[in-house]
């Protein structure tokens, strides 16, 4: 049965639990303490995804004064139900697996770095020292012993639960026919990670995504690509076709002369 | 700061290849129905293709991150058929790679044409999915929305024929004055200054109309699409501008004066005007793909 992650943003508290625990199981490095450059981030630390940094917080301030508000995204790869990084990787080095996991597999990559431009959401990072892909695995190896992810069993607050993907959907269903906002749900074909929230995705730096997977946006930047070359040769087709009658009423006129 | 994945390597591999897909496909329509005028040119695109695409894989293989790590791994990019865009462009420019060294060996040995002919029909597709497939990649690539556009696949294939073309007139007098022992035809023409003028002076009409495509082609992407306002974020408008002007403008000035403008009637100054025009659209061409490849990934 495949899983999911519905990220209730309403609960988070900001507290990283869910950094730090990714941090420990994935034997990442920490990184040295930067201010986010952009003062409505500033506290999001570390600023952004990085080979060392499979998953963080952002911090995203609104308001100042007395209606200063703080409102904390998870960040992490959200493991598509259709990946465009799997669809587009030449050499199968990235997969979906049946419990939802997009899996990385370094012995098959060459390194192209196609998922890093092609990810909807930002999420692979092309590690140089050691010449691999790194991005969240949703715990694969955990879930397969059918042990919660690291930041799942750390997030003290439930605003990380782990449940069967339909229960997922229908949960984020029933929270969007109350007038709350979801993430992931159509998004590029849905994902395995889902968010609620009770602000809009876009005031918090979520990229705005129609719902076609890779497929159908490849058809339908084909359809247009070959309805642009039809248009226009059809309209220099026409062009030429008016300078030449041009050409010839002048040569015409020319000879009367 | 963004981090770019893709640099100056793949700017280079997305130049080349794409001249190299249009060299040839301009040899080969040259000669499927130039009634035997244009065999020189023919040729001259032909191991043009054929150079480019080698020195395009060479690019590819080194900017390939694991190749160091594992030299086998480029093979696994063939993996992924028909799924994904990069493995079919691998397929493609296998075969184009192929029938370019075949057609380039019937040129060389004076082979059978009819061999050859056939080879240009296959060579027009392969040639053609060349310099397309690149600009399918960048566009179906979804986290770069610069690149999400009908209009950049067609940009790449016209630049393709237009550095393509360029390049192979440029190739002709470079060839007949470096090795001219293995060119004799090469450098015949060459030495013919008359006829090459006259060639150059019908090649310039070509290259004027593939160039007004081009032009269409960035103006319906300028108004269709906020890629100037991108351009201006990813801090390349200058950059942008230049190549307007010493990839487009610039060289349809050339072409257009050349017919029209009495001092070009001179056989000289025809030439040096006409070989600073297409060293003109060969600056362009780079130009274009450099922009577009780096703004794409610092916008995101």
């Amino acid at each position: 049965m495949a899983k999911a992650v519905l990220v209730d943003l309403r609960r988070c508290i900001g507290c990283r639990s869910c950094q730090v625990a990714c941090k420990r199981w994935n034997e990442r490095k920490t990184t040295k303490t930067v201010l986010n450059p952009d003062p409505k981030l500033e506290w999001t630390n570390p600023p952004q995804l990085s080979p060392e940094t499979y998953t963080f917080v952002r911090f995203v301030k609104s308001g100042s004064g007395d209606s200063l508000k703080w409102h904390f995204a998870k960040i992490q790869c959200n493991h598509c139900i259709d990946p465009h990084c799997v669809n587009g990787c030449p050499t199968t080095a990235l997969e979906k697996t049946e419990e939802g996991p997009v899996i990385y597999r370094k012995e098959l990559c060459i390194g192209c770095k196609y998922c890093v431009n092609t990810c909807p959401f930002g999420v692979p990072q092309w590690d140089d020292k050691n010449k691999i892909i790194e991005k969240c695995t949703f715990c694969s190896e955990r879930l397969k012993e059918g042990i919660e992810p690291a930041c799942v069993q750390a997030c003290p607050t439930d605003t990380l639960v782990l449940m069967d993907l339909d229960e997922a959907k229908m949960k984020a269903s029933e929270a969007e026919s109350k007038g709350l906002y979801t993430y992931g749900l159509r998004e590029v074909g849905g994902t395995s990670w889902i968010y609620v929230s009770d602000v809009p995705f876009s005031e918090l730096g979520f990229p705005e995504h129609t719902s076609e997977p890779p497929k159908v946006q490849q058809f339908s930047l084909l359809t247009k690509f070959v309805g642009t070359g039809i248009l226009v040769s059809g309209a220099l087709l026409a062009a030429i076709k008016l300078y030449a009658q041009r050409r010839e009423a002048v040569a015409k006129a020319e000879e009367g002369e | 700061m963004t981090e770019l994945s893709w640099g100056i390597l793949l700017v280079a591999y997305l130049f080349v290849g794409g001249m190299a897909g249009g060299s040839y496909l301009v040899a080969a329509l040259a000669d499927l129905f130039g009634k035997g005028r244009y065999r020189v040119l023919s040729k001259s695109g032909t191991y043009i293709s054929l150079l480019l695409i080698l020195v395009g894989l060479v690019l590819l293989v080194l900017d390939l991150g694991r190749f160091e790590v594992d030299p086998l791994s480029p093979l696994n990019a063939y993996i992924n058929f028909p799924n994904s865009i990069m493995s079919i462009g691998t397929w493609i420019v296998t075969g184009f790679m192929m029938v370019s060294l075949l057609t380039s060996i019937l040129w060389f040995f004076n082979g059978s044409s009819i061999i050859r002919k056939l080879l240009e029909i296959v060579g027009i597709a392969l040639g053609g999915s060349t310099a397309t497939y690149t600009g399918l990649l960048l566009a179906f690539s979804r986290g770069r929305a610069l690149w999400n556009t009908p209009f950049l696949p067609w940009l790449f294939i016209v630049s393709g024929v237009l550095t393509g073309l360029a390049l192979t007139f440029l190739f002709i007098p470079i060839v007949a004055k470096l090795i001219p022992r293995f060119f004799e035809d090469f450098k015949e023409l060459f030495d013919n200054r008359k006829e090459f003028v006259k060639m150059l002076r019908i090649g310039q009409r070509y290259l004027v109309s593939i160039i007004a495509i081009e032009l269409v082609l960035v103006v319906l992407e300028l108004v269709l699409t906020n890629i100037y306002s991108e351009m201006q974020h990813a801090g390349l408008s200058m950059e942008f501008i230049v190549y307007l002007i010493a990839g487009l403008i610039f060289p349809l000035g050339v072409g257009v004066s050349i017919e029209n403008l009495k001092f070009l009637k001179n056989e000289r100054t025809a030439l040096i005007i006409s070989v600073v025009g297409l060293l003109s659209i060969l600056f362009g061409g780079f130009l274009l793909r450099y922009i577009l490849l780096t703004a794409g990934q610092v916008v995101g």
